[in-house]
């Protein structure tokens, strides 16, 4: 049982480090370049894969009920922002090219990860994020 | 108001509409679930669990990669 639990803690560790320095490595890369979006594309086409090949496992704890009528609301946000972003998404220059009139929220963060290290934390928190759905 | 900060403004109520809704959640006997609770609902299912993800891959592709 110590063992099992030691092996854990050692894939756990290792997965960290891996993921660090993906991050690190691809937090580098150019954006737009071929090497920044084969970075996303390989770890996003893994998880939709394991995601879809997973059977959903019981909630140990009992997940609580969801009222429908509730759950519009968050849906009625989520497309409103899908709307907002698409409205400053179609006006821009051209698909890689921001505006300055109507930013996206990533033209809108570009100056924040702007820098290496910025870009490499904010990806090791997107692959933390997808992580964390996977494991759910 | 230039159409900056008209579509800055946009995001800004987004945001607010989201905070707003998340504290009425949090009321007891509210209707409107804990985000929380609704992302757990949306992945016991396969369709859901796929669905989140794309959405989590789609933010990468965004802001990293676009």
């Amino acid at each position: 049982m110590a063992m099992r639990s030691r092996a854990l803690e050692a894939r756990g560790g290792l997965a960290v480090g891996v993921a660090v320095v993906y991050a690190w490595v691809a937090g580098g890369f150019e954006r737009f370049s071929w090497p920044a979006t084969a970075s996303v594309f390989l770890p996003g086409a893994l998880a939709v894969v394991a995601a879809g090949r997973r059977r959903p496992a019981p909630p140990a704890v009992p997940a609580r009920e969801v009222d429908p009528r509730g759950a519009v609301l968050w849906l009625a946000l989520f497309l409103g922002f899908c709307a907002w972003e698409l409205e400053a998404f179609v006006q821009q220059p051209s698909p890689t090219e921001g505006s300055w009139d109507h930013p996206t929220l990533s033209v809108l963060a570009d100056p924040v990860l702007a820098s290496h290290p910025a870009r490499s934390l904010a990806l090791l928190g997107w692959l933390a994020m997808g992580w964390s759905v996977l494991r759910r | 108001m230039s159409s900056r900060a008209v579509t800055i403004a946009g995001f800004l109520l987004l945001a607010l509409a989201g905070l707003g809704l998340h504290l009425r959640a949090r009321r007891p006997g509210s209707r409107v679930p804990r985000f929380g609770d609704l992302l757990g609902a949306l992945l016991e299912t396969r369709r859901g669990r796929v669905g989140v993800v794309l959405v989590w891959w789609w933010l990468g592709w965004h802001f990293f990669a676009r």
